[in-house]
């Protein structure tokens, strides 16, 4: 059997007495290639041209066809390869379930790795060239039909290389359960299993820190390795970024590279595994019977874990210990059934079920006593050489303001100050209010994300619930004002990147009629001008102006970035949109330049403006103990005297000024009154109070 | 040759063959016979090299038989389970293990599908058990290997195609010296074509000897003695079975034929008379010695 031509003699044999395979093949990728191909062309000329004009049918068709239907993102394609790589792989090397088949096959004078490249290669040989033929045979009928201008050579064999990658891939973990295997429903099981093991096991990870620990964030990394090593995923989601050129080169590449380790990973491994592989095996549930026990405890384990999850979040915490016992028991069992074939045996090794029950239940309350310190954790400051934040300063204002930051802050002063932030959160684990299972943000608290770069390229990330108190607003108040925290913050002018800018529009917003856009600049020129000037006076605002200077009006920037621009370090978009970007007074050279490219004046609210003031007065907490229906919870007074009005506009803020301003801009409180402007355009907009200019008697009065 | 050391195959904690050791000389004919579950297909399996054994050793020609595709070239295992693919006719099945078998004999398949009057083109799975067994007695013959290894081949031929394999057999022994190992529970069969057995039993070997010396070697003699079962006189003779019908007592002794008769002459029986003993005879009196008693299956 060494002879080139007894290898393809044999190779086509084994075709032969599998031509199930060729012929699921051929009439799969028949139907779901040329056929659904000219249905679907035919379809969808029949919806464009009632609606659109010839030309448009036509590029809208040619369109479809290159990124849907002839294109990696279609997904009748890829159901067919997964269906008939597990197929293949499966019905090639089933045999080793079967005595009298091992029998024949193993007494035949050829070597176990010569068998094992013989099989591997006919489940290719037996699928692979007829979807080459079928999808080739699709491209000439998007042809015929007069919508394959789009398709270039690139594309189709990008399609053609990354089907053939994932056949591969999901191919050789058939092959791999199957050889794992002495049955072939355990088989299906165990190429279940393969197929998520990974996503599984991350997932349960992540799951049972964020149980363990009130401080866990889910760790990108840790889904990323999950979901990249589930092929599934991959295969639908994953692999539409090999089909744009340019923006994910990067990613595609990597990803290319490897399922291509994987593949040969698996390959290598099944072909020592079948060399290996004893021949007695066949009938018996797992083939290498060194892997029932770790698997077992694995799944046993994974299962309990699973339950645990389901059990607490239909009934609550307390139903965790109930999940994870009957998890471990009634996996236990079912294993044991598989293993042995016999439902006598559910009980068979019940003292591996203790020793498990144990572990599971152990463990998980040792992690969860948090004996490894996660949550008071704190980097050694030396080592930390940025930070990130996510919180909620309220200050004086009537709403909490986000604070977060784009990119990490690296000043020295802000490190000392998330640290101190952190050390506050530290210090706070144990009360009771906050770290209890099923609490809930009260007004009263706050959550905090922190995120640490270290020197040695590490990131360490918590998320604590803070009570909101002095101490912890004058530590934000510190971050706030800092050149760093300006040019790092999130929604800033300085997250643009103007090198690689296709288009911008800035929208300047009056807002105080909550009439919005009123004027847009679109010349890049201009734009980038704005941009520039805003940056630089954005940085001179003091803590004094930003206390108590309102922003005359605020602005709106809509970026497109160029195509070739690798936009994944940003987002999944290709463009940004920073809004409510607020212009204070003392911003001389952005108004002017608002004043030069669109002619605008910042104007205050008039009594002319208004048709009513509506004052919405709620109930104190023992009127609404008193109350017995919602309907008397709140009233609402609608004021129409010009010169009240008048009154009540007199230091007002419209809202959408208030909310662009900084987080520390002081404002008066209206306790349990809202004050809104209805304009007389009927829109209308809540109003605030500079701090100390409310006109408080005014209001009782009214209300 | 094939020679067995010590072979020795586990399935699970259940020890199927048992350090066997027998050797099989080249052009022999050797028959493997053994009880119910006594690892005879497993030790089959082992010489053709399908099973490793878990200690020990199978070596054919000085060569170790597992994975050794040249060797594997020169045997031929005809299972008593057979695998045949689905929809497969004769033909297809010839020109398959043509491609295993470069040697294999196309004009002799020919030969001898017509003289067992067999339809090429027929699906197998529409043969009876039988014509399975004698396609793959075909293909095993026509393969043009030395090494023939047959797991109860014989079981489920007609007396026509029984006779018609071991006449093959013979003539192949005869023309090319190819050595079938046989494993069987007919003994009756093996007699009239093995001149080799090899007893197995509860996965050890009991004994591997040449069929003439060990019917040499063991005796069923049948006498009457006028007077009481003259024990100490029968002392030297090595009684392997003993039964007794009125006055007529049958005993299984071992010794060589002048030894038992000298010793049972000086006990002046009134009737004595040694009988041939069958390859089963042999066969349950041996696994008797050991504690397989058939009366203890049958009670």
């Amino acid at each position: 059997m060494t002879s080139n031509r007894s290898f393809f003699n044999l190779q086509r044999e084994l075709i032969r007495r599998n031509i199930i395979l060729p012929v699921l093949s051929g009439v799969g990728f028949f139907f779901v290639l040329p056929l659904l191909t000219l249905m679907m062309i035919q379809s969808k000329l029949n919806y464009y041209l009632l609606r659109y004009t010839e030309i448009e049918t036509e590029k809208f068709i040619n369109e479809f066809v290159r990124d849907n239907l002839l294109s990696t993102r279609y997904d009748g394609v890829k159901v067919g390869i997964i269906i008939m790589a597990t197929l293949a792989g499966i019905m090639l090397f089933r045999y080793l379930h079967n005595r009298k088949q091992v029998d024949f096959f193993h007494s035949l004078p050829i070597s176990r790795g010569n068998l094992f490249i013989q099989l591997y290669l006919t489940g290719f040989l037996s699928v692979i060239p007829l979807y080459i033929i079928m999808y080739l045979l699709a491209i000439i009928c998007a042809f015929a039909m007069g919508a394959g201008s789009l398709l270039t050579a690139g594309l189709i064999f990008k399609t053609i290389i990354i089907n053939i990658l994932f056949f591969l891939l999901f191919y050789s973990l058939a092959v791999l359960a199957t050889i794992l295997t002495g049955n072939t429903f355990v088989a299906i099981v165990i190429y279940a299993l393969l197929n998520s093991v990974i996503f599984l096991t991350t997932t349960i990870i992540s799951e049972l820190f964020s149980y363990w620990f009130d401080t866990y964030v889910y760790i990108s990394i840790l889904d990323n390795i999950g979901l990249y090593s589930f092929p599934l995923y991959l295969y639908f989601y994953g692999s539409n970024m090999f089909n744009t050129i340019g923006d994910v080169k990067y990613l595609s590449t990597q990803t290319f590279i490897g399922i291509v380790i994987a593949i040969i990973v698996l390959i290598i491994l099944s072909y020592v595994l079948f060399k290996i592989r004893k021949s007695e095996r066949a009938g018996s549930s797992l083939a290498f019977y060194k892997t029932k026990a770790p698997l077992k405890c694995y799944l046993v384990l994974i299962a309990g874990y699973l339950l645990m999850f389901m059990f607490s979040s239909i009934a609550g915490a307390s139903w965790r210990y109930v999940g994870i016992v009957f998890g471990i028991i009634l996996s236990h069992m079912v294993l044991e059934a598989l293993y042995n074939f016999d439902i006598h045996s559910l009980f068979k090794n019940w003292k591996t079920m203790i020793a498990l029950l144990i572990v599971g239940v152990g463990f998980f309350t040792i992690m969860k006593a948090d004996i490894i310190g996660y949550d008071s954790k704190l980097p050694n400051k030396e080592n930390i050489t940025g930070v990130s934040i996510n919180t909620y300063y309220n200050g004086s204002k009537h709403f909490s303001s986000n604070i977060s930051n784009f990119d990490f802050l690296t000043s020295t002063e802000n490190i000392e100050n998330v640290y101190n932030l952190a050390e506050y959160a530290v210090k706070n684990l144990d009360n009771v209010n906050y770290n209890q299972d099923d609490f809930y943000l009260d007004e009263n608290t706050t959550s905090l994300l922190v995120k640490y770069t270290l020197k040695n390229g590490n990131e360490m990330i918590r998320r604590y619930l803070v009570p909101i108190s002095d101490e912890f607003d004058s530590y934000l108040e510190a971050i706030i004002l800092t050149d760093d925290y300006k040019q790092h913050e999130f929604n800033s002018v300085f997250s643009l990147d103007l090198d690689s800018t296709e288009s911008i529009e800035v929208y300047i917003n009056r807002s105080i009629y909550n009439d919005n856009i009123t004027g847009v600049v679109t010349d890049t020129k201009e734009s980038f001008e704005i941009i520039e000037a805003i940056k630089e006076e954005s940085l001179t605002l003091t803590k004094e102006q930003a206390e108590n200077t309102v922003p005359l009006l605020n602005i709106d920037f809509e970026v497109e970035y160029k195509r070739d621009y690798n936009y994944i370090a940003h987002g999944t978009s290709y463009g940004n949109y920073i809004d409510s970007v607020p212009v204070y007074p003392t911003y001389t050279k952005t108004l002017a330049l608002i004043s030069k490219y669109y002619d605008f004046t910042p104007q205050s609210i008039t009594v002319d403006d208004i048709s009513r003031i509506d004052i919405t007065k709620y109930p104190d907490d023992t009127e609404l103990l008193q109350s017995e229906t919602s309907d008397s919870n709140y009233y609402t007074v609608a004021i129409t005297d010009k010169e009240t009005i008048a009154k009540l506009i007199e230091n007002s803020i419209p809202h959408d000024i208030a909310i662009c301003a900084s987080p520390l801009l002081k404002l008066d409180e209206t306790p349990l009154t809202d004050i809104s402007v209805v304009f007389n355009s009927q829109n209308s907009t809540p109003i605030y109070y500079l701090e100390g200019t409310a006109p408080l008697e005014l209001i009782n009065q009214l209300i | 040759m094939i020679c067995s050391t010590n072979a020795t195959k586990y399935f699970d904690s259940l020890c199927a063959v048992d350090h066997v050791s027998a050797e099989i000389q080249t052009g022999s004919v050797f028959g493997l016979i053994g009880s119910n579950g006594a690892g005879k297909s497993t030790f089959l399996r082992m010489l053709a090299g399908i099973l490793k054994p878990d200690e020990g050793s199978i070596t054919i020609d000085d060569e170790e038989i597992f994975e050794n595709v040249p060797l594997k070239n020169r045997c031929f295992y005809i299972s008593d389970e057979q695998f045949f693919f689905s929809g497969i006719t004769p033909l297809d099945l010839q020109k398959h293990y043509s491609l295993y078998y470069p040697q294999f004999n196309k004009e002799r398949y020919k030969h001898l599908m017509n003289a067992f009057e067999l339809d090429e083109k027929r699906k197998i799975s529409t043969f009876s058990k039988g014509m399975k067994k004698q396609v793959s007695v075909i293909m095993g013959l026509c393969s043009g290997a030395e090494y023939l290894f047959c797991d109860e081949t014989f079981d489920g031929l007609d007396p026509v195609a029984r006779q018609a394999v071991k006449s093959l057999f013979a003539q192949d022994i005869a023309e090319r010296g190819i050595t079938p190992i046989i494993a069987s529970h007919n003994l009756r069969e093996l007699e009239d074509i093995c001149d080799h057995i090899g007893l197995l039993h509860r996965g050890g070997i009991l004994f591997s000897r040449d069929l003439d010396d060990m019917k040499l070697g063991i005796h069923k003699v049948q006498i009457i003695w006028d007077k009481t079962f003259p024990e100490t006189s029968l002392s030297g003779l090595d009684i392997m079975h003993k039964d007794r019908r009125g006055s007529l007592y049958t005993l299984t002794v071992r010794g060589t034929r002048e030894e038992v008769q000298n010793i049972i002459s000086q006990t002046q029986p009134t009737f004595f008379e040694m009988l041939p003993l069958s390859l089963e005879e042999i066969f349950i009196s041996e696994t008797e010695v050991i504690g397989y008693d058939i009366k203890s299956l049958l009670l």
